[in-house]
């Protein structure tokens, strides 16, 4: 059964008198206690889409439209979400699917404590009185591995490290045990030591809560360790998705197997990097055919005309591209 | 590999921050008694979380920041704390950079060539033919167009930009470049691009860099030299190779664990440290890395860290658990 189902998701922004499509017609579905991750590069469209799913973009200047955007609560009610009035979102999006982000200090209040800020998620959500939702606040902070949780309750956001932070925004997001977490880049901000820490605490909380799981990020690394199922985005589209082993060990579309390779071998030593020529084009310019086309190094007359569909292989994998072959790498 | 045309003694830089006005000052400590050696021709790597005191060390050598204590050997020239403007201002010329974040180090109302030519004017050249040129001469070989030199940076993607940067630090000559994280602010798909401009840049203009990055995998493929520091000191230094090969301080070990790799060939046992940095006002005289260190012993949380030990040819770490 799918927790998220996502159906030809569009969404445009309005810019003075132009339009830029930051997502064109997206299909994403996570399951049940499934992690899946999105991957792509800034602009590609992957946070507007988990933004539109929590219904949090401000409509206009967005403008969304989809065949499908259904959500199954924990007692099998689907809710549309985009029919959903935003009282009703309101309390969805704590105890039934809830947000990470990429910065923690910009999401906690300045001029509240650490414990004032927990303590709302159980007093507007679970009805409980502050003294009783101050305790199980204290519980969650220990629950996401926090030192000396009492203190900290009475501290500031200032005086917490990024680290910190971040945990206290994984508390405040598992505290209602929703069934989707959706995390956008949260370790991005973050260093390396404290970055493991902090996935290997979103994993766990996951598999206990059993929630699912949608991974926003750029790394490929992240996916490998954190997702069982990945979609790659490029220019809003989708170009290839299947499970994280397939993908990342045969990719099929040029994309993924460029910025595959564009990441040096840890083993050997090398002289020069791989590279993927030219940039991203600009979402108001994107090339007519293939969104790729202009920095593919397989790229053909075809794809410059026609932008291909995203081709069914049949084993659960979806590629868009006309060639989606490995014989093509080898020529 | 060259001469040395950096090396640093006992370089120090404390600030000082005050909990409030009549208290005395506390000393931060971000840069601790360095001492590294960057030959000419090289790729100098440091390595280092955030708040480490990797920018603030190429501050101090870029004199962007005060000197505490020490000094270095640059160009010919001793750089210590009391050094005149006059001899700061000569060792500079050889000296440029390129900052992180192309997008806030580049001056929204200059056009490219007054951007790439800035470091010329202010050294002095005034005519505007001659400064326009030398933009043009340096435009092609940062791989950007000719026809690029009258535009403004807004019309550029954070690559471009970049190579924008990188060639403002070429004009004037300057032989030593401190790179500051020049790849984390831009796409995936363009790091290549830059790392690869960067190593022709050098091969080209026989160029010497220091180069930060807290991207391990970038500083091994990179780099022939490297130091890791954390919380201001340097805990091990040496030949980029064998630092891969047989990190000698726990530290280290851990920062090389924690690459997440895209396909991972065998199972490593991953060491993930608890907790975070300790903070770097009034330091006790410790190794400063005992409190996350899993191996630490009692000599460690009682006896000050011991001088750099040789571990193997070129390859120095500061750890009581090799001492003896």
């Amino acid at each position: 059964m799918n927790v998220l189902e996502i159906k030809n998701l569009k969404v445009l922004f309005r810019t003075g008198e132009h339009f830029v499509r930051a997502v064109e017609g997206v299909d994403i579905t996570v399951g049940e206690g499934e992690r899946v991750a999105i991957v792509g590069e800034s602009g590609c469209g992957k946070s507007v889409t988990s933004l539109a799913c929590m219904r949090l973009l401000n409509t206009p200047p967005a403008y969304i439209a989809a065949d499908a955007l259904r959500f199954t609560a924990k007692d099998g009610t689907v809710h549309d979400l985009m029919q959903k009035p935003e009282n009703e979102m309101l309390a969805l999006r704590a105890e039934e699917m809830a947000m990470i982000f990429q910065d923690p200090s910009t999401f906690l209040n300045p001029v509240m404590t650490i414990g004032e800020q927990l303590d709302e998620v159980f007093i507007y959500h679970m009805n409980m009185k502050p003294k009783q939702a101050r305790a199980r606040s204290i519980e969650m902070m220990k629950k996401v591995g926090i030192p000396d949780p009492a203190m900290r309750a009475q501290q500031y956001p200032h005086e917490l490290s990024g680290g910190l932070k971040q945990r206290i925004l994984i508390a405040m997001a598992t505290s209602c045990s929703p069934r989707l977490l959706i995390a956008d880049e949260p370790t991005t901000a973050l260093d390396v030591t404290i970055q493991a820490q902090i996935l290997g605490l979103i994993r766990e909380r996951c598999e206990k809560e059993r929630m699912s799981l949608l991974m926003i990020t750029h790394d490929l690394g992240v996916v490998r360790e954190m997702a069982e199922r990945v979609y790659v985005m490029y220019c809003g589209k989708i170009v290839e998705t299947g499970t994280v082993d397939e993908i990342l060990s045969a990719p099929k579309h040029p994309y993924t197997k460029a910025l595959i390779d564009t990441i040096p071998d840890m083993e050997e030593k090398v002289d020069r990097f791989v590279q993927i020529p030219h940039n991203v084009p600009h979402p108001m310019h994107k090339p007519e055919g293939c969104y790729f086309s202009n920095r593919c190094a397989y790229c053909t007359a075809l794809c410059r005309k026609k932008q291909p569909p995203l081709f069914d292989r049949g084993d659960g994998r979806l590629v868009r591209c006309y060639y989606q072959t490995e014989e093509l790498w080898e020529k | 590999m060259g001469e040395v045309i950096l090396r640093t003694n006992d370089l120090t830089v404390d600030f000082k921050v005050k909990k409030n006005i009549f208290g005395r000052p506390d000393r931060l400590s971000a840069v601790q008694s360095v001492n590294l050696e960057i030959r000419e021709g090289e790729i100098y790597g440091l390595v280092g979380e955030s708040g480490c005191g990797k920018t603030t060390l190429a501050n101090a050598i870029l004199g962007f920041v005060p000197i505490t204590s020490g000094s270095f050997e640059c160009f010919g020239h001793t750089i210590d704390a009391s050094t005149k403007p006059s001899e700061w201002r000569e060792v500079r010329k050889h000296m440029q950079t390129v900052f992180q974040d192309p997008y806030s180090s580049l001056n929204t109302r200059f056009t490219v060539w007054q951007i790439i030519s800035e470091p010329l004017y202010i050294a002095g050249e005034r005519d505007e033919r001659v400064l326009r040129e030398r933009a043009a001469a340096l435009v092609e070989k940062v791989g950007l167009d000719y026809t690029d030199l009258d535009r403004y940076v807004f019309e550029f993607s954070g690559g471009q930009r970049q190579r924008i940067a990188i060639a403002r630090a070429l004009i004037s000559d300057a032989k030593l470049i401190v790179c500051d994280e020049p790849t984390s602010a831009l796409d995936v798909s363009v790091h290549s691009q830059i790392c690869n401009l960067l190593l022709d840049l050098r091969e080209e203009f026989g160029l010497t860099y220091l180069f930060i990055s807290h991207n391990l995998s970038l500083i091994k493929h990179i780099t022939d030299h490297m130091a890791v520091m954390y919380l201001g000191e340097v805990m091990e230094c040496g030949k980029t190779e064998d630092i891969f090969r047989n990190p000698a301080c726990p530290y280290t070990e851990a920062l090389m664990s924690a690459i997440l790799e895209v396909n991972p060939r065998s199972d490593r046992e991953r060491i993930i440290l608890t907790g975070e940095a300790r903070s770097p006002i009034n330091p006790p005289d410790l190794c400063r890395f005992v409190g996350r260190c899993p191996r630490a012993t009692e000599l460690c949380r009682t006896r000050p860290l011991p001088p750099p030990v040789q571990i193997g040819d070129d390859h120095m770490a500061r750890c009581h658990l090799k001492g003896k």
